[in-house]
């Protein structure tokens, strides 16, 4: 059982992991602000939600699961709010600078 | 060992983010950028508290997490009041 | 693995810092310090400090970030510029110089490695089982009382410089779920961090700076409306901490025979209230120096 929880554990991180990389490219190589918002909202959810689940396994007590869903709730909140305000600043104006 | 590894490579993916911090070429991407290092913080310290003993390493991802938008709230707040 | 992760590290924090030095773009230069003080809480991390580390976060994560903006939003936009090559010259000869001594202070301290025995062999005495805590609040609590009272100053100054109050704009309907979570969570953390100082990393400094994060995301997403009376009272409570701090000093003087040496097995409730108002205290002065201070009309003066 441990052996299981161990190895769907370091699947799930490493998906969060190769996640959390591929949304570095993105912001790094893609044209324009709103296509590197796009890349950074994915790293904030998806990426960070599948490595907490990760180590949530890997830890395996109830106590450490609260503290990591709390971590992925605010940095996917975090990350919708402030993509949005971004956007939408960015859209308003044409350009931020 | 395989732990190490992955502690290892979100570290790259929080750095990987300075390029276009330091190219920017507006304000926003540079904004975005530091957002996606802080994300990336959150997620070393996730990956380096699993093979901790100590809380504290969760604890500080967590305060990274809470505190994560402060910044870019700040930007996108006075922005259009600039002087 | 681990030392290459510490290797990166290293080299990730010197390259950030360059960077945020090196451009002559503003708000680069903020976001790459933003970014060191990540890296920064990482080291820290990796070093054993979680204490240190979790100050880091909480002062670097949020507020540092917001305080440099405001900062920058007050100003005129950056003129690029180089220096003449001879003040370069001199500036580099004495960050070369200050670093030696650094150095130098570092290799050949001798009583490093003196402070854990002896905190640890006293500890039982400190009412609390966090060293950081016994050393803060109990065996050296005379220095953090001066700390808060160069905090204090430094609220001082601003006040005297009176800055002008940040305008934030509408950030729209998104905001208020946002605050909805954020903001009780901020009081959340605050609490258990206060509370579980006593025992584990946690403590004064990182609460109040947590909920000075809750407060500035209540001011900037307009749900705090800044009269001069909201303002007043935050410099009520910003002086709170130094006040009641001094008052327990006195009082422990007057119990004990002996400043801030707190009464036999009391120790733990002296610590926790001090702590407990220093953290409000604390979270008002850092909101302070983001909003600004009341001020006078001119014609009042």
């Amino acid at each position: 059982m441990t052996t299981v929880l161990q190895v769907v554990g370091l699947t799930l991180t490493t998906f969060g992991v190769s996640f959390l990389l591929i949304a570095a490219l993105g912001v790094w190589r893609l044209p324009d602000v709103l296509s590197r918002l796009h890349a950074l909202t994915k790293a904030d959810s998806a990426g960070l939600a599948l490595i907490a689940l990760g180590a949530a396994c890997l830890k395996g007590r109830p106590d450490s699961l609260l503290v990591l869903g709390l971590c992925v709730v605010l940095v996917a909140l975090s990350g919708v709010t402030i993509g949005h305000l971004i956007a939408r600043a960015h859209l308003s104006e044409g350009d931020l600078e | 060992m395989i732990l190490n590894f992955l502690a290892f490579c979100t570290l790259v993916a929080t750095l990987a983010a300075l390029p276009r911090l330091i190219i920017g070429p507006t304000a926003a991407d540079r904004i975005i950028a530091a957002q996606l290092a802080g994300t990336g913080t959150v997620a070393t310290l996730i990956v380096l508290g699993t093979a901790d003993k100590t809380p504290a390493l969760f604890d500080a991802a967590l305060v990274f997490a809470t505190l994560a938008a402060v910044s870019g709230l700040a930007f996108v707040a006075l922005q259009r009041t600039r002087l | 693995m681990s030392l290459a992760f510490d290797i990166l590290l290293a080299f990730g924090v010197v390259f950030t810092a360059a960077a945020a030095l090196g451009t002559h773009d503003r708000v680069a230069s903020i976001a790459g310090f933003v970014v060191t003080g990540l890296l920064v809480a990482l080291s820290l991390v990796r070093l054993g400090a979680p204490d240190v580390a979790l100050a880091e976060a909480a002062i670097g994560a949020g507020l540092t970030g917001a305080l440099l903006l405001r900062s920058a939003w007050r100003l005129k936009p950056a003129e690029s510029r180089v220096s003449p090559a001879i003040d370069r010259i001199i500036v580099a000869l004495i960050a070369v110089c200050l670093s030696g001594a650094l150095a130098w202070a570092v290799y050949t301290a001798p009583g490093a490695a003196l402070y854990p025995a002896l905190v640890s062999e006293r500890l039982a005495e400190s009412g609390v089982t966090n060293p950081v805590t016994a050393v803060l609040l109990n065996f050296r609590a005379w220095d953090t009382l001066l700390e808060i009272a160069v905090l204090f100053v430094a609220l001082i100054l601003v006040r005297i410089v009176a800055p002008a109050h940040p305008q934030p704009v509408v950030l729209g309907e998104l905001m208020l779920p946002f605050a909805r979570i954020v903001v009780p969570m901020c009081a959340f953390l605050a609490g258990h961090l206060l509370w579980q100082g006593a025992s584990v990393p946690g403590g004064a400094f990182q609460a109040g700076a947590i909920l000075a994060g809750g407060l500035l995301v209540l001011m900037l997403g307009g749900f705090a409306v800044l009269t001069p009376r909201l303002l007043s009272w935050g410099m009520m409570v910003a002086l709170l901490g130094l006040a009641v701090f001094a008052v327990a000093a006195l009082s422990t003087e007057a119990l004990t025979g002996t400043l801030l040496l707190y009464p036999d097995g009391a120790a733990k409730i002296w610590i926790l209230m001090i702590e407990a108002v220093l953290t409000l205290s604390i979270a008002a002065m850092l909101c302070l120096l983001f909003c600004g201070m009341p001020r006078r009309p001119l014609n009042d003066v």
